[in-house]
């Protein structure tokens, strides 16, 4: 799991190149980062690497979806033995249909799953903003941020400022960000 | 050579692309949308009086009758769901293809489908003869262990559409949750809080992308077979059942084919005015339109071949009640709708072999809402043209429209406008996170090309 | 104690009681000791007589804690023999008509009627009386026994001549032509039951002819293959298919008028003697003649019919007259025509006594359950005419009456009919009168004669008096009178007003089921119209549903137009029994009064005839759309109603493929049913039937035009297949009644989200009325489209809802119904068996169609058993599933019809 980064550098750029790079070269330092940015591409995401090496999603979808199956196929069962009234001729347990069910309640649970899980690794929802969000990272700039120590948040700046960034500030004794929502 | 609506987007910035996107959203709406919200609620409101009154006296007033038990009701649940499709096909299919022109249709197709499924389910329920008791086809826990019938297509359609409508919603609004961050960013007053609430406190981090990625092609990949299953299972309410002219094999495919074949109508039928009224010219492009336009033909032509099928097996099993059903399908009492039916969906269609018809704005406009008629009359002509001719001669008899049914069906339309004013102003009717990542791959790919010396001078200046 | 023992005790109980007991009870006390046979929630059965029409058919009242719920057939009764017609089965809601008098009425000064209180009535009564001066005439349905001889001593009393008694049916020309042939002036007993060969020369007798109920049991001993294995030839000869031609093997569309020249040429053909001259004018090709000729005399006893009200021409008694001659010569009298036999008929008088009666213009007019202004509507009444009515309910007779004194209804009544004299009945009431009114007996003041001993034993305790009459020699051969046809004038179509077996005379035409249950042979409800041939209405320019206008010499009707093929093209047809124009909530502004377009005087023979005069046809540019049933009558190529001549494919050898392999669990019964399409005369008691037992909503015409009737058991019409197509000689019309067909693998079942629909461990496709939620998707996936949907909320006006059958449910609005095979029925048996430790014998359970069956086409029974009736039906080798090839197995075997023999 990352740390959580109270203190530290950030950057904004403007050119996502710029922004690619500064970032690949601060994950291969070793440093704790995390960026910001108005774009989801897979490129960048392959090459900085998720956090965790496996992607969960994946996992808890798949189970999701075999549990929404057999728990399909045991209710449809359960049920049908349970008020077991012949119609048009079939027997009691008469598998076909079920298959459908078994069917949508799959995706059903898988899509659940997919969902909850995204939500647990994302930690999402939250309640405040990271310190280093700005507003402009959602529109048209990128964002860095590098968690260091105060004494090495000057060389972290100068480095920031070489690889391109357009303004590159300090974050100190802040534990949380702001709220996401305004306070009443 | 790119496709000059590759490399169009390079003309932006990334801001123009989030503050045109977002205008409608955040200026206060116009008096056109005023009384065209207004226009639907009255739409509404019709509806809501017909409904009352059918709930009041009982399903007499509707114009259903002995041997016709349904008409209008279900044609407008298959039609609604047939929109839905396209929707979440759009955006899910095209999203694993890597289709180029996805962004253009993807959120307002996905809200189509919602607003669709929103509005097919409320017909199960209003054509019921008690739908006060509505409740009692989902297998809910009750003292007396009374449980649903699974064999019933009925409640295969239950778990279908509840399920189609959850993933589609989940889908939707986890792809809208980068864009309500920004409008979050951006809101004042209440709408931060809303937009605050519904953004989930999305940063766009990586540690927030990384998932999401993942989860948007997983569901991409559960939403494609689900699409593909729902229509399936409607279509299996009919071809479940013993009566000639719906109990056919063909019903799934040809059924998930009339759908998208709807829906792209219906995407169509809604984005030109979108596009026109709140000026998305730049990013909804001819050359997207007339992508669809093409998919329009592909279907149109299953469709065609699907009726043709019809008309074959019917007259090649030699069965007595088929031939009949199909015979006064085209000839009987409903000949007209049939052939109203027959050449909007298989011969309007064929305008866009035309490039100028495909390019025109009103010539898509005209066609796509000739086929949103046609695949509503085809549902029409399906289930009353068969139940009207059954097996038993003495037991045929018609159905005729009253203005409750149409007065619903008009509600229904209503139902679904509104909903859909209320989604492009309150939602970025485009992704903008999507097309922000086309316009930087645009921009990269002028960069490229104008290097390598490929482009011209005239479109470098313009990128 | 068994039901039939109960009856008979119970009509012992009241033969004892009926010649003192006349008057409503005054004070009801509480039982000390309560009887023993009043068992809380289980109806009790009395017996009485229906009075619906004058055939005084038997009747077993089922009452459930004092309400009088269903009538069915008295099981013992000579005449009918447990069986009832349509009309019958109405009765209950004749005494339940929300229309009924709810007290005395007097006409005021200005006009008005007003309400008033039994004292005012009767002194007004005794006043007119007494003012009359023994100016009174009495016109009254017609009354055999207690009543008759009441009302001859009062009248007597009064120096008043005899009663009329008014039936518009009342047979005129055949009791001249009795006159003329037998030197009796009678209405006689027909005994069809014995006749090997039958010609009717439109005597509708499955309809409304003497006794149809009787004639329609009779006939099918005669003429069905379920009753007898050498099944008897019938022959129709009338200008109309009406339900008594549709039943015929051979059909003979013969000139309206003309039949008296067929009935010659029989009667030529069979005594060796020359034809009659004019044979042309019949359109009847003389090979066909000669073949009934022999026909007839090769299959003897025979029996001929002579003209029915729709065809009783000017030349009617030329007819009746050579058929009376033609049975004489074919050794029928005393055979199958038993001239010596009177039937109550009879004593009616003729209509043209009747009109002859109103001319007269007596001081005081007595109007007793008759209405002949419906029919004679030129006649004048009014002052100086004083008119006391004694009528149920209004009608166009009594609405001009002066004071109105209604009578209690028969079903609340004491009283006593013999349609025979070996049939006499006695009423009983069954309920305490409904409203405040009086039996007339009791109004008239007059104690009627008591019965002796004597007659009390032979009538009552025997049950059946022997019938047998010496033969007496016909009276001189008699000399046809002279007639000749005129030729149709040109523009002018021969109007064949047509009676049907569910309006009567139009005295039913305020029952909601009958007019909710189609007609038999148009399948048209809550409608009068008119009849033309598809050939003359395409040549007018007239489309079905124009309203046309008829003028007659002496009136003008506007009828919607029903097409037929089974109508001659010369002819129109008109129904009568609709028209009323104050009768009734239901009866009211259903077409044109059509008695208006008939000669109001009788002709130079004497006789009025129904049927004497020629229309013109003009169009009116209106449009009243018929509420017809059932719109197409051809079978094309399915296999619907099959005859043993039908072309059939061959029976899979394979059973068909299927998903699954489920055998029903069957351990104690199967329930199934066998309709014999040869039987099935198509008369819909069956359905009238259904709608008491079940209690089956009406909702009245503008719904049955738009198909949302509610019966359970529909009765359509086809004509004949690919194998025996229908040909104008030979109609081959067949009646297919389809209740639910209970199927083992039910398409309706697996559909219901909710399990509303499910098949019980007895075979039944169960419908669960509280758990349905109506998606009628069970209706649309039932290929047989037998379930009924709820489209409002069932309403039955008061006091109709005292009818309604306390064991069956009544279903809300929003919920699908269906023939459950009477349910309660079995279930009522199967608890009586139970709780008498006795086992369940095959014809324990009736169910109510099957019970009424005037034909007893309708066998129901258990298919587990094999020694059931219905069990060895269902392999009869005439036997066939209706769709079965769908794999639908249903329970219902129909039994084919035979082949036409043409």
């Amino acid at each position: 799991m990352p740390p959580d980064y109270f203190v530290g550098v950030c950057a904004s750029f403007a050119d996502q190149k710029l922004w690619r790079a500064a970032t690949l070269a601060a994950q291969d330092s070793g440093q704790a980062i995390e960026a910001y940015g108005p774009v989801a591409d897979e490129a960048t995401m392959r090459l900085l690497r998720p956090h965790s090496p496996q992607n969960p999603v994946r996992l808890w979808t798949l189970l999701g979806g075999m549990f929404g199956g057999f728990a399909a196929f045991a209710m449809t069962i359960w049920m049908s033995r349970d008020w077991p009234l012949v119609v048009g001729g079939k027997p009691i347990v008469s598998w076909p249909p079920f298959i459908c069910i078994c069917f949508e309640m799959t995706v059903l649970f898988a899509s659940f799953a997919c969902m909850g899980s995204f939500l647990a690794y994302a930690r999402l929802p939250q309640l405040t903003l990271p310190a280093a969000y700005r507003p402009e990272f959602a529109v048209d700039h990128f964002g860095l941020f590098i968690a260091c120590a105060p004494p090495e948040a000057e060389r972290w700046q100068q480095q920031l400022t070489a690889e391109g960034a357009q303004q590159v500030w300090r974050i100190e004794n802040q534990p949380r960000g702001r709220l996401a929502l305004p306070t009443f | 050579m790119p496709l000059r609506s590759e490399i169009e987007p390079a003309r932006f910035t990334l801001r123009e692309v989030s503050d045109e996107i977002l205008r409608p959203v955040e200026a206060p709406p116009s008096m056109r949308y005023l009384l065209g919200l207004a226009f639907s609620l009255l739409c509404v409101a019709i509806g809501v009086a017909a409904w009352g009154r059918q709930l009041y006296i009982g399903m007499g007033v509707s114009g259903v009758a002995w041997p016709v038990m349904w008409a209008m009701y279900i044609t407008c649940f298959v039609f609604w769901i047939g929109i839905a499709h396209s929707g979440t096909l759009i955006s899910a299919i095209l999203y694993l293809f890597r289709a180029k022109f996805r962004p253009s249709f993807s959120r307002a197709s996905e809200a189509m489908t919602i607003f669709a499924i929103a509005t097919a389910g409320l017909f199960p329920i209003l054509h019921l003869g008690r739908a006060w008791r509505f409740y009692w086809v989902f297998p809910y826990p009750n003292e007396r262990r009374i449980w649903v019938n699974f064999r019933s297509p009925l409640v295969l359609d239950i778990f279908a559409i509840s399920t189609y409508l959850t993933v589609s919603l989940i889908f939707w609004y986890l792809g809208m949750v980068p864009d309500f961050a920004e409008l979050r960013d951006r809101a004042l007053g209440w709408r931060r809080t809303l937009y605050g609430v519904l953004s989930l406190g999305w940063v766009g981090s990586l540690r927030q992308k990384a998932p999401f990625l993942k989860l948007y092609i997983l569901l991409a990949g559960l939403a494609t077979p689900l699409v593909l299953s729902v229509h399936t299972m409607v279509s299996w309410d009919f071809a479940l059942s013993l009566l000639p002219g719906w109990h056919e094999e063909i019903f799934p495919p040809y059924f998930v084919a009339g759908a998208i074949f709807s829906g792209l109508a219906m995407v169509l039928t809604l984005v030109i005015p979108l596009r026109h009224f709140f000026h998305f010219e730049k990013h909804i492009t001819m050359d997207h339109l007339e992508a669809l336009a093409k998919l329009i033909i592909l279907t149109s032509s299953i469709v065609a071949y699907s009726y043709a099928s019809e008309y074959f097996t019917a007259w090649y099993s030699g069965d007595t009640y088929e031939r009949t059903a199909y015979f006064l399908r085209a000839f009987g009492h409903y000949w007209k709708p049939f052939w109203l039916m027959s050449v909007c969906n298989v011969l309007v269609p064929l305008l866009f072999f035309f490039r100028r018809v495909r390019r025109s704005l009103v010539g898509l406009l005209v066609v796509s809402i000739l086929i949103n008629v046609g695949m509503f009359l085809e549902r029409l002509v399906i289930i009353v043209t068969t139940l009207a001719y059954s097996f038993d001669p003495g037991s045929w008899g018609l159905w005729h429209l009253t203005w409750v049914e149409a007065g619903i069906v008009i509600g229904s339309f209503g139902w679904f406008m509104t909903l859909f004013l209320l989604f492009v102003q309150f939602a970025p009717s485009l992704p903008m996170a999507e097309v922000k990542r086309d316009v930087l791959e645009a921009k990269d790919m002028v960069a490229t090309l104008s290097a390598a010396h490929l482009l011209s001078e005239e479109t470098v200046h313009a990128a | 104690m068994l039901r039939r023992d109960f009856i008979k005790a119970s009509t012992l109980a009241a033969a004892g009681a009926a010649s003192e007991a006349c008057r409503q009870p005054q004070q009801i006390l509480p039982l000390l000791a309560p009887d023993p046979r009043l068992i809380p929630g289980r109806p009790q059965f009395f017996a009485s007589v229906c009075r619906e029409c004058p055939a005084g058919c038997g009747l077993v009242v089922k009452v459930n804690d004092g309400r009088p719920t269903k009538v069915e057939g008295n099981p013992d009764h000579p005449v009918n023999q447990g069986k009832l017609c349509l009309r019958g089965q109405t009765s209950v809601q004749g005494l339940y008509n929300p229309d009924r008098f709810r007290q005395p009425m007097t006409r005021t000064a200005r006009g008005q009627l007003e309400a008033i209180d039994w004292p005012q009535g009767m002194a007004r009564f005794q006043s007119a009386v007494a003012t009359a001066q023994g100016s009174i005439a009495w016109v009254g349905r017609l009354e055999t026994g207690t009543l008759d001889r009441a009302i001859r001593a009062w009248l007597t009393r009064h120096q008043a001549p005899p009663p009329l008694y008014y039936e518009h049916f009342s047979y005129d020309t055949l009791r001249r032509s009795f006159q003329i042939t037998y030197g009796a002036p009678i209405v006689p007993i027909f005994r069809l039951d014995r006749a090997r060969s039958l010609i009717s020369f439109g005597a509708d007798f499955l309809e409304t002819y003497i006794s149809n109920v009787e004639y329609a049991h009779q006939f099918s001993d005669i003429h069905s293959l379920a009753h007898t294995p050498t099944p008897a030839y019938f022959l129709a000869v009338m200008p109309r298919v009406g339900l008594t031609a549709a039943s015929a093997d051979e059909y003979w569309p013969a000139r309206a008028g003309t039949e008296y020249l067929l009935a010659q040429a029989l009667l030529a053909v069979v005594t060796n003697r020359p034809l009659p001259a004019g044979m042309e004018q019949c359109e009847i090709p003389m090979d066909l003649i000669e073949r009934a000729a022999q026909r007839l005399a090769e299959n003897r006893p025979s029996l001929v019919l002579g003209p029915g009200y729709g065809n009783d021409s000017p030349t009617a008694l030329a007819c009746q007259i050579a058929v009376n001659q033609l049975n004489d010569a074919l050794g029928n009298t005393g055979q199958t025509v038993l001239p010596d036999v009177p039937h109550a008929l009879t004593q009616c008088a003729t209509q043209a006594e009747v009109i002859e009666l109103f001319e007269q213009r007596p001081r005081l007019l007595l109007l007793h359950h008759a209405n002949p202004l419906y029919h004679h509507p030129a006649l004048p009444l009014g002052a100086p005419t004083f008119t006391v009515s004694f009528a149920s309910t209004m009608d166009e007779t009594t609405q001009r009456a002066d004071l109105i004194l209604p009578d209690h209804d028969f079903l609340e009544s004491w009283g006593d009919y013999a349609p025979r004299a070996d049939a006499p009945g006695i009423l009983q009431p069954t309920r305490i009168p409904l409203y405040d009114t009086r039996p007339t007996l009791e109004v008239l003041g007059e104690k009627p004669a008591a019965y002796s001993d004597q007659e009390l034993q032979r009538g009552l305790a025997a049950g059946v008096q022997s019938a047998a009459v010496a033969h007496r020699a016909p009276a001189t051969p008699a000399v046809a009178p002279n007639v000749s046809l005129a030729p149709l004038p040109a523009g002018e179509y021969t109007l064949i007003p047509f009676p049907t077996v569910q309006l009567f005379d139009g005295r039913q035409a305020n029952r909601s089921w009958a007019q909710e249950i189609a007609d038999p042979m148009s399948k048209i409800a809550w409608d009068g119209y008119c009849e033309l041939h598809p050939e003359t209405a395409k040549r007018l320019g007239y489309e079905p549903n124009d309203v046309v206008r008829l003028r007659s010499p002496f009136g003008t009707a506007e009828l919607p137009l029903f097409v037929s093929t089974w109508i001659r093209p010369d002819c129109v047809g008109v129904l009568i029994g609709q028209g009323h124009s104050n009768y009734g909530m239901w009866a009211n502004e259903r077409g044109d009064n059509i008695h208006r377009l008939q000669n109001p005087a009788p002709l130079a023979d004497g006789l009025w005839h129904a049927a004497s005069v020629t229309v013109k046809l003009e169009s009116t540019g209106k449009n009243r759309p018929l509420a017809n049933l059932q719109t197409e009558r051809l079978q094309r190529d399915k296999r619907l109603a099959l005859a043993l001549s039908s072309k059939e494919p061959e029976p899979p050898t394979t059973p068909a493929a299927s998903f699954y392999h489920f055998h029903h669990p069957y351990v104690n019964h199967r329930w199934g049913m066998a309709i014999d399409l040869d039987s099935c005369i198509g008369c819909n008691a069956c359905q009238a039937a259904c709608y008491a037992e079940n209690n089956i909503a009406i909702w009245g015409r503008s719904s049955a035009l738009s198909h949302r009737e509610m019966t359970w058991i529909r009765v359509e019409i086809f004509e004949g297949d690919q194998g025996h197509p229908s040909t104008e000689l030979n109609p081959d019309l067949r009646f297919l009644p389809i209740p639910c067909q209970q199927c083992d693998n039910a398409p309706c079942e697996y559909v219901c989200p909710t399990f509303a629909a499910y098949h019980t461990d007895e075979g039944l496709n169960g419908q669960v009325y509280n758990r349905c939620v109506g998606t009628r998707y069970c209706s649309n996936n039932c290929i047989y489209k037998v379930r009924r949907f709820n489209w409002y909320t069932p309403q039955w006006p008061e006091p109709l809802n005292q009818q309604l059958n306390p064991d069956v449910t009544v279903r809300a609005k929003g919920v699908m119904e269906k023939c459950t095979f009477c349910v309660q029925r079995i279930t009522q048996v199967e608890l009586d068996a139970a709780t008498n430790q006795r086992p369940m014998r095959d014809g324990d359970i009736q169910t109510a169609c099957e019970q009424t069956c005037p034909t007893n086409a309708i066998v129901f029974g258990d298919l587990l058993d094999p020694a059931s009736r219905v069990a060895r039906l269902a392999a009869d080798n005439r036997g066939y599933g209706l769709f079965a090839d769908e794999n639908t197995y249903p329970a219902v075997t129909y039994l084919k019809k035979k082949a036409r023999r043409g």
